[in-house]
């Protein structure tokens, strides 16, 4: 019986331990897409005898404008927030399914994602959808020199809620963002300047998966790696002392 | 007798001269006259720790006739005395004559539980 009670309390002891399971989507997000198409189709014949002639031509335009909402999935930005969410050692991580064009249910409605499978195994859904993201492009003169500053940034803004996959509570939502910038010096006489785009698109996703621990973190207590502990409300500090004066 | 009376009056001199050390916890124990302070006298200190933040505000004096510029900056130190914040900067304050002035001061980090106050003139 004793014995029995030990293995029930150290199976209740690991369980308490095992770090909770996540699975994170990729950024959720929908565009509209418009075809434009337009066919023309013109055919002429035309045959001669010596006592009669004949001709056929015929024409014909075909001109057609699609448009539709396209929902899919941002695949670039998840590993670094993945890895960052790793790192702070609150999570385990699983892999759910991908959204792929095959999928029938709506990108956005993830109690119906979970419902059907998508993310077996996990305790928690970390569900992105994208806010916005913007590539700029801009050429600056710097005074008093002939060179001019040429800056390629981009910035993603992402909206993000943790869900209970049981109960469908959402235990943590906020906006995180990351962004990131290449410049180069060019002069009058550079031809062409070739700005590092992947560059950029590592930086911003390393910014975004740090933005994304950092405000996971301060909202579940815990802690991120390399900086300090977040103090929780006034928990930290030291109690108020009245004032004295001194002589 | 003679000798004895001057060695005596040698002897009282000097015990006049020689300051004796601020008692600690008062405010004198708290400055740091650092190179030369004329003409400026640090008064009173309230200290208190408020919203988990240590404030203090000093009472400062000129007492001459003309303008003076006080240099100051704060060390903030923790429960082993030893600093908990970055040192600062310099900083001026100016005081025209026989002004009397409060400089308040909050610590950067709550960690902070004393300090001293660096000061000079020149």
């Amino acid at each position: 019986m004793r014995a029995w009670m030990a293995i029930i309390g150290l199976a209740c002891a690991f369980g308490a331990q095992a770090a909770p399971k996540v699975a994170v989507t990729d950024l959720a997000y929908q565009a509209q897409v418009e075809e434009y198409i337009h066919t023309i189709n013109a055919q002429s014949s035309g045959q001669a005898g010596m006592y009669h002639a004949s001709g056929q031509s015929s024409y014909s335009e075909y001109e057609s404008l699609n448009s539709y909402i396209e929902q899919t999935e941002l695949r670039k930005f998840g590993g670094d927030i993945k890895g960052e969410i790793l790192k702070t050692g609150m999570f385990q991580l699983v892999q759910g399914r991908p959204y792929t064009a095959d999928s029938k249910e709506d990108v956005y409605d993830v109690i119906r994602r979970i419902k059907n499978g998508a993310f077996k195994g996990a305790d928690y859904v970390l569900f992105g959808t994208l806010s916005d993201i913007d590539f700029q492009q801009d050429i600056n003169s710097l005074d008093h020199t002939d060179s001019y500053s040429a800056v390629l940034g981009l910035t993603v803004v992402a909206d993000f809620s943790l869900i209970n996959t049981r109960t469908y509570e959402i235990t943590s939502a906020f906006t995180a963002m990351g962004e990131g910038q290449d410049t180069k010096l060019v002069k009058g006489q550079d031809r062409r300047v070739t700005l590092n785009r992947p560059r950029v698109v590592r930086d911003v996703s390393k910014a975004l998966g740090e933005d994304v621990a950092q405000q996971l973190a301060e909202q579940l207590g815990g802690s991120v790696p390399g900086q300090p502990e977040q103090p929780r409300g006034r928990d930290n500090l030291p109690p108020d002392e009245p004032a004295r004066v001194l002589n | 007798m003679r000798r004895t009376c001057l060695a005596l009056a040698a002897v009282a001199l000097l015990a006049g001269c020689a300051t004796p050390p601020p008692a600690p916890g008062s405010a004198a124990s708290k400055v740091v006259t650092m190179g030369q302070l004329d003409d400026i006298e640090v008064g009173q200190m309230r200290v208190a720790r408020e919203n988990g933040y240590l404030t203090v505000n000093v009472a400062l004096t000129n007492t001459s006739r003309s303008n003076r510029t006080l240099y100051y900056r704060f060390a903030w130190l923790g429960n082993d005395g030893f600093p908990v914040a970055d040192e600062e900067s310099w900083k001026a304050l100016p005081l025209y004559g026989k002004q009397a002035k409060f400089l308040p001061a909050i610590a950067p980090t709550p960690a902070a539980r004393d300090f001293r106050l660096e000061v000079h003139t020149r």
